[in-house]
């Protein structure tokens, strides 16, 4: 069941003192599965956090609709089911933990009683019970993530909004998020993540749309998209000449020297094949051969690229 | 209501949290003192230097306040794009604009009870001076006037910079000060035929705030003729809201249909 629907969502900006229109978002038609994660890729100015703003009401649409839950996004009281969380959060830093987590439970309706028990307990999902009294201002890049990401957990929504939430973050604070994604998906959460950390999409992403130019180029699961892109052949060969190394390079897609070691990579099987046998037929030792998956990443840069 | 006094009670949190709240706080009561010592040196004038001092260096910290908190309220909110998880949690941008001036007020309200109650206790402690309801009464309608300059604040902050937002508020404060002028000079050139720029100024004087209605330092000090005191009890502090009500509004019209970049 879908819980989130775009349709023909279209955002024109007008800029300059002409107002010459620009358009960061074209014809954009989605489907979020419930209880998915669902990465929105796209590389910057794609039109990426435009549409997180459409659906949060904070920019208008020049036309087109989105749906939660089969209702219309433009209802205030829609908002509940959404958590929010925006690219590099900057929060009110002279609140503690624990007070600006009461402040957005208290925006959100919740009775005073209600809003405490909310606040300490998400404060305890993502681990930052310990710094409930320090004030935001004392917070590393990936405590305000964190309780950034609390925030947004704080009606309990079934649909989480997070632009970025890796951006700028170390390989400690990036895997403390990305394991608090998986727990919001083991929760039942839906999540709609924006990233440029292409690795993560991968590992945590269920589906993936890329976006580029504010136009939708793909659509699909991470294995669909994997399986569309080229995989690549790694050989690995010892003991060649160097004019043998010469002449191989001309066949191969790239090439890299370590020592007497040499790293062959092709586009394809057959092209593969063909340089191993002219290797050994040079009196190389073949060291290792290897099929080689693209990423991600690799598919993002070549259909951005392209 | 209840978001309207979330988002009021953190704008006031924020202010005082603010150093620059203490710093104008003790710069307020150094002058207060000061103004003792001029009372020293003022034979038998200490009653009237005393309260005009007291009551300009409150009009003006309060105005100082009212200016600077104000003009950076709404926009730091989107420069820093902390306003987008406020929108994110379903708070209308009417609640947003209700809660940011009803903190800033309260803000103001607290920091003039403060200085208020010092000059108050200044006041009783001098020999020669003694506390009177004039008093009272122009610290109670300074407020009324501290409510119209905090939404020209707001106003202004939520569609330009803080530097110009300032200038704009400073003006509207000389210009509501000087409304009388206006009047009088539309008056002359009316006499003198020019009646074009007569009808402006008269214009202007109906559109801009009167706020020396609301200015009693000289009905304190020199026993001034300021008419009937229910005007100044009840229908200047019902015209202070009512203007501010409508500069609310226009900010609000003017916020509804806007896109956060």
């Amino acid at each position: 069941m879908a819980i989130l629907r775009i349709q023909d969502l279209t955002k024109d900006y007008f800029t300059g003192f002409f107002g010459k229109r620009f358009r960061a978002l074209n014809q954009l038609n989605l489907e979020v599965e419930e209880g998915e994660i669902f990465g929105f890729l796209g590389p910057n100015g794609a039109g990426k956090t435009t549409t997180i703003k459409i659906l949060l009401r904070i920019i208008y649409p020049t036309s087109g609709s989105a749906w939660l839950l089969d209702k219309e996004l433009n209802e205030t009281q829609q908002q509940e089911n959404i958590g929010y969380m925006p690219e590099n959060p900057y929060f009110y830093k002279f609140l503690t933990g624990f007070e600006f987590l009461l402040f957005y439970a208290k925006l959100a309706g919740l009775p005073q009683a209600d809003a405490k028990k909310q606040a300490n307990k998400l404060l305890d999902i993502v681990g930052l019970n310990h710094a409930r009294k320090v004030r935001l201002s004392e917070y590393s890049k990936g405590m305000v993530t964190r309780v950034g990401i609390a925030q947004a957990l704080i009606t309990d929504p079934r649909l989480l909004l997070l632009d970025e939430p890796m951006s700028g973050l170390d390989p400690i604070g990036r895997r403390e998020i990305r394991d608090l994604i998986i727990h919001l998906k083991e929760e039942k959460k839906t999540i709609f993540f924006c990233s440029h950390i292409l690795a993560d999409v991968e590992l945590l992403c269920n589906r993936v749309a890329i976006l580029n130019k504010g136009e939708l180029i793909k659509l699909g699961t991470v294995d669909e998209i994997l399986a569309a892109g080229r995989s690549r052949y790694r050989i690995t060969i010892e003991g060649l000449a160097e004019d043998v190394v010469e002449r191989l390079k001309q066949s191969a897609e790239e090439s890299e020297a370590v020592g007497s070691i040499i790293h062959f990579t092709t586009a394809n099987q057959e092209e593969a094949q063909k340089l191993t046998e002219q290797a050994s037929a040079a009196g190389g030792r073949i060291l290792e051969f290897r099929p080689e998956q693209g990423t991600l990443e690799d598919y993002f840069v070549r259909e951005v690229r392209s | 209501m209840n978001k309207i006094f979330a988002i009021a009670l953190n704008t006031y949190k924020e202010a005082v949290r603010n150093k620059v709240f203490y710093i104008i706080l003790v710069f307020v009561l150094v002058l207060l003192a000061f103004s003792l010592i001029l009372a020293t040196l003022a034979l038998g004038e200490d009653d009237r230097i005393i309260k005009h001092a007291g009551l300009s260096v409150i009009n003006i910290f309060g105005l100082l306040l009212a200016t600077f908190v104000g003009v950076n309220l709404v926009y730091e909110e989107m420069e820093r794009r902390t306003i987008y998880t406020i929108i994110a949690s379903g708070v209308t941008r009417t609640q947003f604009i209700v809660g940011k001036y009803l903190g800033l007020f309260l803000t103001i309200f607290v920091n003039v009870l403060i200085m208020g109650t010092l000059l108050i206790f200044l006041v009783g402690i001098w020999h020669n001076s003694t506390i009177t309801v004039s008093l009272f009464l122009a610290l109670y309608l300074f407020l009324f006037e501290m409510m119209i300059i905090t939404a020209f604040a707001v106003l202004f902050s939520s569609f330009s910079t803080p530097v110009l937002s300032a200038v704009l508020t400073f003006m509207c404060w000389i210009i509501g000060h000087l409304s009388e002028d206006l009047l009088e000079w539309s008056r002359r050139l009316f006499e003198q035929g020019s009646t074009g720029t007569a009808n402006l100024l008269y214009g202007l004087y109906y559109a801009l705030p009167n706020l020396e209605i609301f200015n009693l330092v000289n009905y304190v000090t020199n026993q001034e003729d300021i008419g009937s005191i229910l005007n100044a009890v009840f229908l200047y502090p019902l015209y202070g809201i009512l203007y501010a009500a409508i500069l609310l509004m226009i900010t609000i019209l003017t916020f509804e249909r806007r896109d956060f970049k």
